[in-house]
């Protein structure tokens, strides 16, 4: 029996279960006025399942389960065909009034860069949970239990890893940030490691931050922004830190134990004037200032679907491996570019001139999503 | 490897479609706000004990504080939205009744914007929203009982009218509804009194102006003008072709597509002849002023900075203080002396009024989740809450004298008027109807109070002397937001249809007399010391402008 119709047979069985669980709340019939408690209960909200033979089966769902409130919340996603492994996601949310928990179960590949960028397929499956106390819409602390199973499933230009890995992470977060106005400030500070339980090798010690101040006065805004990360220990291969080009997936693993997937709202490094990876190492500082001038429209507030922004940037990173210097002096590159506002989506095109001897020439970088 | 390299795209174009927005995992789809590196998170203020109150047709979800809302809920809901709406959609269901709908209550825009139910974001100003898919209604507990009922009314709408379609949605049979045609019944089924009267004043701008939008802008729904020109196109096919004919094109836009040949079928005519059939039409309604001259092309507004302004009231020492939603919020408190423009609170502000002296002011909020006033100082900014003895704030005016406040509170479903000390202990009611009553404004010398209660169709004012209550207008116009002058002279403003302009009101008499000789309709005003402060609405935007009659 092939992995494609074990999906389908998991196909089968999720939609018995999404139709067998019990349609939430039962409504009382009506009798008057008598209140009732809130019973937090999943109901379904959507399956939407797909099969295909053309020869060979291919299957794919999404669905999703939600307490009335939304309190509670089950999502489901999973592709299969014919030789492929089953790759799936199985996620459960549960707010309290002050917490939020979440549990996902995943096993899938993930290519860990952009689309456009450089990077690989890793095959991940892997646990987390996650829990995470909201003290007020800006500030937050965050808590991480990960383990993860990853193994290369195509070829890069460094060594990588095949190995599982088992973490601990705490993360404070503060984000005050105002779109419209362009001013707050962002930032946070993580301590995590990886322990060699569950039969994993990896145990280090990691510490990493980060802060970034927005300015504004008119059409100009301007950004400073401060990151800096270290491990301590023995770590995966390709799971340090990078630095190089727009790093907009987290190849350099800050602020989690494992890649974080793709399109971020936010860049990880920004290294602007160098190729991919131009600099790895286990521990780093990197500095960005950003000059921003919208130039349609008029303001933010008049934005809609369409606004265009010109920045001039400079960017500096120092990086370490142990005690040596990966570069001998501040790496730097310096540049201008375009940020395209389509629609709630940010196209960035930049063009950066390395400031160090030796590279050859400028070069072109393309983001999507928001890298400052 | 080229099918394989596909096919793995094609997963993560699955799951990234999967997801709302893009997210920094591809591999975690629960939603703590720890997936997420930056961001801000939804955060309540306070536990909220949920119950639910279960009608034939609802299910009313609500929580501590709410219990006189959701059975008002009920009755509208029950007695008003669905007995006004279903019969005239009832041809698009099978089975009657059909599974009950979920309403869920908040007390605050807060709680509802932190809400995991309502599904949207920390910075969506909607008064509510309908999930078609799961056939639930999430809505803010409205400040009056008049809101109170268009909302309900309104999302009740989408979900008769959307809802036996939303199969269609789900898995992309067929076109989905355009959100002229969703958004216009969603309005046109709402009691008349009830709809937004800024929405008519904004259609009103762009039917003067011959900018009245196509269907294509109108389906973004991006604001009060599509809202009002959706309503109006709507009731246009309405009158013009049979209100019959309203399920008929939205059974037919849904299974046929939003085409020519759809309407042409039904009106015989295509969408662009509609279009311009229902323009030549606004031309003839909103003739009121037309032909004056607009105030704003020979004047300023005094701080195109500041977006939309609301509120606007002048202190002591002639600092202008006003509401803005120039930060996306609702809203934020600003006092301007002379060129300097400063933000008072990091509070979202609702309403607010001065102390007599002008050191201090009293504003209510949400910011902890339920509406509650507080107490400002103007020199130290320290902000300290008031334990008022009555709950749900929804305006405040301090007396002339500054030993008591007014306060427009609901408590049980629609406003009421009380009377409070400045620290929050209630002295006596002013008025609690059942009908709203709101924008209540002191006389100079405190002994006489004027508040706006709606007659029949219309808002007219009412005279409160501390002891007796007495109607001061009437007729077939609306007469609002009344204020005093320091010489004891009222003003309101009177209209409707979208065209509302500044009067004087004789208090003994309420004889009104208007003095706004100009085309732009006036949402607010507030006397100066060598005129008035209005606000106008103008070309998509409401502002402050300075007005010497």
């Amino acid at each position: 029996m092939g992995k494609t119709r074990i999906a389908v047979a998991i196909q089968f069985l999720l939609v018995l279960l999404f139709l067998v669980v019990p349609a939430g709340v039962k409504a009382q019939d009506a009798a008057g006025s008598e209140y009732e408690e809130y019973r937090s209960q999943l109901e379904m909200e959507y399956f939407i399942p797909f099969i295909y033979y053309d020869g060979t089966f291919t299957a794919a769902t999404y669905a999703q389960m939600s307490s009335i409130l939304r309190d509670q919340e089950l999502k489901f996603v999973m592709l299969g065909s014919e030789d492929e492994l089953l790759n799936l996601v199985l996620s459960y949310t549960y707010h309290a009034p002050f917490w939020s928990y979440g549990l996902n179960l995943y096993h899938m590949p993930v290519y860990t860069s952009s689309p456009w960028g450089v990077g690989f397929w890793e095959r991940q499956l892997g646990v987390s949970f996650l829990a995470s106390r909201h003290y007020s819409n800006q500030t937050r602390l965050d808590l991480r239990v990960q383990y993860e199973d990853f193994a290369p499933e195509s070829d890069f230009r460094y060594p990588v890893d095949a190995a599982s890995i088992f973490g601990l992470e705490a993360t404070l977060t503060h984000d005050d940030f105002v779109f419209l106005t362009q001013t707050g400030s962002r930032g946070y500070l993580s301590v995590g490691g990886a322990l060699p339980l569950l039969g994993t090798a990896y145990q280090n010690l990691k510490v990493e931050g980060d802060y970034r101040k927005y300015w504004s006065r008119g059409r100009a805004s301007l950004i400073l922004a401060g990151r800096s990360g270290k491990i301590w220990g023995t770590y995966p291969a390709h799971r340090g830190f990078a630095l190089g080009g727009i790093q907009q997936v987290s190849i350099s693993s800050l602020g989690t134990l494992t890649n974080l997937g793709f399109l971020g709202t936010l860049a990880d490094t920004v290294l602007r004037g160098y190729p991919y990876y131009h600099l790895r190492g286990d521990g780093f500082f990197l500095s960005n200032v950003e000059l921003r001038m919208l130039i349609w429209p008029a303001s933010y507030q008049q934005l809609r679907k369409i606004g265009l922004s010109l920045v001039a940037f400079t960017d500096a990173a120092w990086v370490w491996e142990g005690n040596r210097r990966v570069s001998a002096a501040p790496t730097m590159g310096a540049g201008i570019g375009l940020r395209f506002y389509l629609a709630g989506l940010n196209i960035g095109l930049d063009y950066a001139i390395p400031l160090k001897a030796g590279e050859p020439k400028p070069r072109w970088h393309f983001s999507l999503g928001e890298v400052f | 490897m080229k099918k394989n390299l596909s096919f793995k795209f094609l997963f993560l174009f699955c799951l990234s479609l999967a997801l709302t927005s893009p997210v920094q995992s591809a591999v975690e789809l629960s939603n703590t706000g720890a997936e997420y590196r930056f961001g801000q998170v939804k955060a309540l203020s306070r536990p909220l004990s949920w119950r639910k109150l279960t009608t034939p047709h609802f299910e009313i979800f609500f929580y501590q504080g709410l219990e006189e809302l959701a059975q008002r809920s009920a009755r509208i809901l029950e007695e008003e939205a669905f007995g006004r709406v279903f019969p005239d959609f009832r041809s698009l269901y099978t089975l009657t009744p059909y599974r009950k709908i979920r309403v869920i209550l908040f007390a605050s825009r807060k709680e509802y914007q932190n809400s995991q139910a309502s599904g949207l974001s920390l910075t969506d100003t909607s008064e509510g929203v309908a999930h078609i898919l799961i056939n639930r209604l999430v809505v803010i507990g409205q400040p009056t009982f008049r809101d109170l009922r268009g909302v309900l009314t309104h999302e009740i709408t989408h979900l008769i009218t959307i809802g036996p379609f939303r199969n269609n949605l789900l898995y992309g049979v067929t076109d989905g509804v355009p959100g002229w045609i969703a958004e216009g019944l969603a309005e046109y089924y709402m009691p008349a009194e009830t709809r937004f009267p800024n929405r008519e004043v904004a259609l009103r701008d762009v039917v003067l102006r011959d900018e009245v939008d196509k269907l294509s802008t109108i389906s973004t729904v991006s604001g009060n003008l599509h809202y009002a020109e959706a309503w109006s196109l709507i009731d246009y096919l309405a009158r013009t072709y049979g209100k019959d004919k309203l399920v008929v094109m939205l059974e037919a836009v849904v299974k046929q597509g939003h085409r020519d040949q759809t309407f042409k079928r039904i009106f015989g005519r295509s969408l662009e002849e509609l279009w311009t059939d229902w323009r030549e039409e606004l031309k003839t309604i909103y003739q009121a002023g037309a032909d004056l001259p607009p105030f704003t092309g020979e004047n300023e507004a005094l701080f195109p900075d500041y977006q939309s302004q609301y509120a606007v009231k002048t202190g002591p020492g002639g600092e202008v203080f006003f509401l803005s939603t120039h930060l996306g919020r609702i809203y934020d408190l600003y006092m301007a002396d002379g060129t300097q423009v400063r933000k008072l609170t990091e509070q979202t502000v609702l309403d607010y009024d001065l102390a007599p002296d002008g050191r201090e002011l009293v504003f209510l909020s949400d910011e902890e989740g339920e509406r509650r006033l507080y107490r400002l100082d103007l020199t130290s900014g320290v902000v300290v809450p008031i334990a008022a003895e009555i709950t749900n704030p929804i305006e405040v005016a301090w007396s002339p004298q500054g030993d008591c406040l007014v306060v427009a509170a609901n408590l049980k479903g629609d406003t009421d008027l009380f009377l409070l000390t400045p620290d929050g202990r209630l002295l006596e009611v002013v008025a609690d109807s059942e009908e709203d009553e709101t924008a209540p404004a002191w006389k100079a010398d405190g002994q006489q109070l004027v508040y706006v209660a709606s007659k029949g169709s219309y808002d007219q004012l009412y005279l409160w002397d501390g002891e007796t209550t007495r109607q001061l207008t009437g007729g077939n116009e609306h007469h609002r937001s009344p204020v005093w002058d320091g010489d004891g002279k009222l003003y309101c403003l009177t209209g409707e249809h979208g065209y509302y302009r500044p009067a004087a009101v004789d208090p003994a008499t309420g004889t009104v007399t208007t003095f706004w000789p100009y085309r732009e309709s006036v949402l607010e005003l507030a006397p100066a010391e060598d005129g008035f402060f209005l606000i106008l609405y103008n070309d998509k935007r409401a502002e402050i402008y300075r007005f010497q009659p």
